[in-house]
């Protein structure tokens, strides 16, 4: 009886023991240093264009080719959907069916917090761990996005690509003719907007039809008169969607859309519209990210080619969150673990390595140079990204979208949505509940 | 022996039946059952996670939502399209194009042409037309001196609408001239003939001919027409995407973007399976009317 006892005992202690290589991989083997692949495929989902509509979309399929060349055993095979909103759809549906990317793209926060609570992403951490350089090539404050401590997740989830920062762009010349100074203040942003109408030039034109403008907007104004804890305490709620802070930024919205300032036709008129308008000289200023200037480049304007355009910090609210902004990571690569083998799971940690390789980063900066989250210094002969980069290197404090630290997914659909009401005749205690209500509907 | 002949009648039957079935049981009845089951549970969308038993709750929410109600009325707007507007379009140039007039095939063509475009190319092309800063209709207007007139016509609740419904009575006056011209050319040509005998005009004619023996046609239309609009998507999806906000959304475009965006699978199959109760419902009073209308005469 004894012997069968501890028969059973040590059967059971070596089927653990057996067990625990094909779970976790030693120290040493997550560098994968010497890990050979053998024909694995693996499907990276970005939102670079399907063909090569851009320098950065040319460049990610060359390399994707060469990548492939490579003879490693690995090919990868893309998912290009340029368009936000569908390929945003088209990871829900991927997710839902099983057959998931084993890389792709996102924004993180709550965005991608469905993922996690399903225990569909891979933690990066020990990977990081035992390869100090890759962790090392990141600057600091792009891991915001992979990280989700405020959630209850320990590890890092994912591994940032850019990094941004909402500014103030404006059209020199336009400003000079009206003998306008350059906004330091929200107020003086509100007196220059004011005497630029009265003079019959259009201070902004916002393409609101893209809902993510006003969401920006909502965003960077309250970092500036609440400062960055302002994203914590709306997504515990100790601050309300229809609260009096609230409310007051939503009148601030409301007043610059009563009054004109933000354009006409702020619905019919896309956020592409919008950078048309401003390039063409018809807008003044245009709140925008710091992947403007090689944006703008790229278009081939004449008021970038003549030098002017001008950047600035967003105007301050209160002048002790003067250098607390929207801005981070923009968005970071994440891999599934839904349906993958570990041999895809381990290409796929292959593939990131390659994409934050420093042959990978320096032929990105020389076609796009970008505010990127790799730790390089980035230089260029683009004049307004310079700047963007100087006032970045000044800040102090960033957040994203607010609706990034909820702990509701639908959140920012929701609140953006919402916002969109300011556009139309509602008024910003209607928006308010209107937010309120929606989110306690999907609770 | 005449057991064994029935019996190879089944079988040759059921032969002949099969691939119909099998397409209509992976098609319709298995997705309409797998809704069912969903819209009785929660799920985010997530493979291979479990879904949580929430009864009658996804109903409950759906029917109670403000956003699911206004979606409703929005299709009423498209089905007072498809009767005010549509109906007597498509019955006018079904007329045309079966009269004795020069020139119907090339009529025909040019009617259809809208809905051979495809809704996506339609919806952009009418968006382009309606944008209240160069589209071709602000143009037009402020040509004639009628800058008043000039708005943002697919941004104003209510009116983008009212717009979007007219986009889609234009598109589909073909493709329904094609099924009352099909109801018309199979009135017997002797009976206006007769007509044309004991003197009637030509509003008499189809007064007391052509209305009334078209009545299956009117059937077939209003069903269409009822359906159609309850499960509207693609022609708002590709002007307003619902917005902005909700104002112009539809049930068909909450049930995608519950799904989709919001991750509430089990909310969107709620929404789906009460769209498919109130298409049910509403084709079985349409028979009904028709019925006992038919029964009337």
């Amino acid at each position: 009886m004894k012997l069968k006892k501890a028969t059973g005992l040590t059967l059971a202690a070596l089927m653990t023991v057996s067990l625990i290589p094909g779970t976790a991989l030693a120290a040493e083997d997550y560098s994968l240093k010497d890990v050979q692949f053998d024909n694995v495929t693996i499907r990276v989902a970005t939102r670079n264009g399907g063909g090569a509509e851009s320098a950065v979309d040319a460049y990610y399929l060359s390399k994707v080719e060469e990548f492939n060349a490579m003879d490693n055993g690995i090919t990868v095979e893309m998912i290009n959907i340029s368009t936000e909103a569908d390929y945003l759809d088209r990871l829900s549906t991927d997710f839902a069916s099983g057959d998931a990317p084993n890389i792709f793209l996102e924004y993180g926060g709550s965005r991608v917090l469905d993922y996690l609570e399903a225990d569909y992403l891979l933690d990066l951490q020990p990977y990081l761990e035992a390869d100090p350089d890759w962790y090392g090539g990141f600057k600091e404050n792009g891991w915001s996005t992979c990280k989700f401590e405020d959630y209850g997740y320990e590890g890092i989830y994912g591994v940032p690509s850019e990094t941004y920062q909402i500014m103030l762009f404006y059209n020199k010349s336009l400003l000079e003719e009206n003998g306008i100074e350059v906004p330091a203040t929200w107020d003086e942003l509100m007196d220059a907007c004011a005497k630029l109408k009265e003079a019959g030039v259009q201070p902004f034109v916002v393409g609101e039809k893209d809902a993510f403008r006003f969401g920006h907007l909502h965003t960077v104004l309250s970092l500036k008169k609440y400062g960055a804890d302002v994203a914590q305490k709306l997504a515990s709620r100790e601050m309300s969607y229809d609260g009096e802070e609230m409310l007051s930024i939503y009148g601030m919205i409301k007043t610059m859309v009563d009054n004109g300032y933000l354009g006409d036709n702020l619905l019919s008129t896309d956020k592409g519209q919008e950078d048309t308008y401003f390039e063409e000289g018809k807008a003044v200023f245009k709140y925008d990210g710091s992947w403007y200037p090689a944006q703008i480049e790229e278009s081939g304007s004449e008021l970038f080619a003549n030098q002017e355009v001008g950047v600035v910090r967003f105007p301050s609210i209160e002048a002790k969150y003067e250098k607390t902004d929207m801005g981070g990571t923009t968005d970071a690569y994440y891999i599934s673990t839904l349906n993958a083998t570990e041999e895809q799971v381990q290409a796929s940690v292959v593939f990131l390595k390659y994409l934050a390789s420093v042959d990978y980063i320096e032929g990105l900066i020389a076609v796009n140079p970008n505010t990127y989250a790799y730790n390089v210094d980035v230089k260029t002969d683009n004049y307004l990204l310079n700047d963007v980069m100087a006032i970045m290197n000044d800040t102090e404090d960033v957040r994203s979208d607010l609706q990034g630290y909820d702990t509701q997914s639908m959140a920012m659909n929701t609140v953006r949505t919402a916002l969109q009401g300011l556009a139309m005749d509602k008024t910003p205690e209607e928006v308010g509940s209107e937010i309120v209500d929606s989110l306690a509907e999907y609770e | 022996m005449k057991g064994k002949t029935k019996k190879k009648e089944y079988i040759i039957a059921i032969t002949f039946l099969a691939p119909a079935l099998i397409l209509l049981f992976c098609f319709i009845i298995y997705p309409v059952m797998d809704a069912a089951f969903l819209s009785l549970h929660s799920w985010k969308g997530m493979y291979g996670q479990p879904k949580k038993w929430v009864g009658l709750d996804n109903f409950i929410k759906a029917l109670t939502s403000g956003k699911f109600w206004n979606a409703m009325l929005n299709c009423v707007w498209f089905m007072l399209g498809s009767f005010v507007v549509l109906m007597p379009i498509a019955f006018g140039l079904a007329m045309l194009i079966t009269s004795k007039l020069k020139f119907t095939r090339i009529m025909k063509t040019a009617y259809f042409m809208p809905v051979m475009l495809g809704t996506t190319a339609v919806a952009l092309m009418w968006t382009n037309i309606l944008n209240p800063g160069w589209g071709a209709l602000a143009q037009f207007l402020r040509f004639l001196g009628l800058d008043s007139l000039v708005t943002d016509w697919l941004s104003k609740p209510v009116l983008n609408v009212i717009c979007v419904v007219l986009v889609n009575e234009w598109m589909f006056a073909g493709y329904n001239m094609l099924i009352f011209a099909a109801g018309l050319v199979s009135i017997p040509h002797s009976l206006y003939e007769a007509a044309l005998i004991d003197g009637c005009g030509g509003w008499q004619r189809v007064r007391y001919i052509t209305l009334p023996l078209m009545k299956n046609t009117f059937k077939i239309f209003s069903i269409l027409a009822f359906t159609g609009s309850l499960k509207v998507f693609d022609i708002v999806w590709a002007m307003t995407r619902g917005g902005p906000g909700d104002v112009s959304s539809t049930p068909g475009i909450i049930l995608y973007t519950e799904a989709f965006q919001y991750k509430l699978f089990g909310r969107s199959s709620a929404y789906s399976i009460i769209l498919l109760v109130f298409g049910i419902v509403i084709s079985l009073v349409v028979n009904r009317i028709f019925r006992q209308d038919e029964e009337m005469y």
